[in-house]
């Protein structure tokens, strides 16, 4: 199904920092063929020589995550084996971009939401700016998070919180993200990419 | 310990901790270690109030049994296996809610650190006055603490054995919540509600469950056990 649609990922490289963007806007929205995409795209990235990456959507969004009834419709359906391996190729895509050696960062404005956001939690640091959103509303539809939301948010924001995040699905503003741990740091919306580079570039090589 | 247990309509279980006036602990292995699984795993329960009866959560040990108890060179099988009911309670299949009020002392306040969240009455006090008896907390109060309080608050409070009150326990992390006790439940139930009233009973456990394994399992083991709990919440099973 890749193959079959244009691109959804761009790597760039700026010196020694490279980019990931999420390229489908407006919403950047994953279905399995994003997953098995980034999954390929990502095995690329441990050899890159940079000292580190940054991963943002294009435009205003990071990403709203999976589409939520035809992802619904594929895991119960009959090409379910397929939607099944690919939320194992995403979980192990985003463990592969936890495990890279260099430091990661998620450049998060706008909707962070659900796999978009456990994408974000793989990543080492969060930076957002003031207009962005975080969720894992999967609860809300029937369903629950399946790419790594209830195994990474208790360690950043605590067992409690975490349990409130998950079964309620509300939506966290930008300040309480910050004041929770979710995120490291709040920036000026239009200089979201600028401060990320710059946190990487201050970590010693 | 006496447990009483009151299924909920609504899937929210409580469970009283009774042993007044101050619910403390007679021996390690407060409760059958069945009957609390029962308890926790009760069908159709979607979370669980803990409690305490009267104006106490828990005093903890009684000091003075304890004195008696530990000349008991089996006494450690005995810690070990109270320890194993704590650890029943931080691995419950629901979430788990200590309601405050009084004491919440020694292995009161290590129970209640089991649970997933504290809601304090403004007459809630919490500490470990173990220190003050020449002993240290030993019902794995430095584990159950961890991810709850910071570190720098967990030393302070395991090693001066002062206590806190329900405002300082809220800004230290350790109360999630402070009201008064006449809305303490309600607001505690209202809030459980919240979380798990429109969810089944299939999707808290298996939200539960993977929580529980960031902790138990291997990263890796983990991710891939959420996987399986994810799909099979999304098929029904």
């Amino acid at each position: 199904m890749g193959s079959e649609r244009p691109a959804r990922l761009a790597l760039e490289r700026e010196g020694e920092i490279a980019r990931l963007v999420l390229d489908a806007p407006p919403r950047n929205e994953m279905d399995h063929g994003f997953f098995r995409d980034f999954a390929a795209l990502v095995a690329t990235l441990p050899g890159l020589p940079v000292r580190g990456l940054v991963v943002h959507g294009a435009g205003r969004h990071f990403s709203s995550g999976a589409d939520v009834d035809a992802l619904k419709a594929d895991v119960a359906g009959a090409r379910q084996e397929r939607a099944a391996a690919a939320l194992l190729e995403a979980t192990a895509g985003f463990q592969t971009l936890h495990d890279l050696p260099y430091p990661t960062v998620a450049a998060v404005g706008g909707c962070c939401l659900g796999s978009g956001l456990e994408l974000a939690l793989a990543c080492r640091w969060r930076v957002a700016a003031a207009n962005a959103v975080f969720a894992l509303p999967e609860t809300t539809f029937g369903l629950m998070p399946g790419c790594g939301g209830t195994v990474r948010l208790p360690a950043l924001v605590g067992r409690g919180r975490a349990v409130e995040l998950l079964l309620s699905g509300r939506i966290v503003d930008a300040a309480e993200a910050l004041a929770i741990g979710l995120v490291d740091a709040l920036v000026d919306r239009r200089e979201l990419l600028l401060a990320a580079r710059r946190l990487l570039e201050r970590v010693p090589a | 310990m006496k447990l009483l247990f009151t299924p909920g309509a609504d899937g929210i279980g409580t469970l009283v901790l009774a042993n007044p006036p101050r619910n403390t602990f007679e021996q390690p292995r407060f409760a059958e270690r069945a009957e609390l699984e029962r308890i926790l795993g009760h069908a159709g329960q979607k979370a669980l109030i803990v409690t305490g009866e009267g104006r106490h959560f828990s005093h903890g040990a009684d000091p003075e049994r304890l004195r008696e108890q530990l000349r008991d060179p089996a006494f450690q099988r005995e810690m070990d296996g109270g320890k194993e009911l704590l650890a029943l309670i931080a691995a419950a299949p629901v979430p788990t809610l200590a309601l405050v009020r009084g004491g919440c002392l020694g292995a009161g306040l290590e129970l209640a650190l089991c649970c997933d969240f504290r809601f304090a009455a403004t007459s809630a006090l919490f500490g470990f006055p173990e220190v003050e008896l020449g002993l240290i907390p030993g019902f794995g109060a430095p584990l159950f603490i961890d991810g709850v309080a910071a570190r720098r608050t967990a030393i302070d409070l395991l090693l001066s054995g002062r206590m806190v009150g329900a405002e300082e326990a809220h800004a230290l992390g350790i109360a999630d919540t402070v009201s008064p006790a006449a809305t303490l439940e309600q607001g505690a139930r209202t809030f459980l509600n919240g979380l798990v009233g429109k969810r089944t009973v299939a999707q808290v456990r298996a939200v539960m469950e993977s929580v529980r394994n960031a902790r138990r399992l291997p990263l890796v083991e983990a991710l891939r056990r959420e996987t399986e709990l994810f799909l099979q919440v999304a098929r029904g099973e």
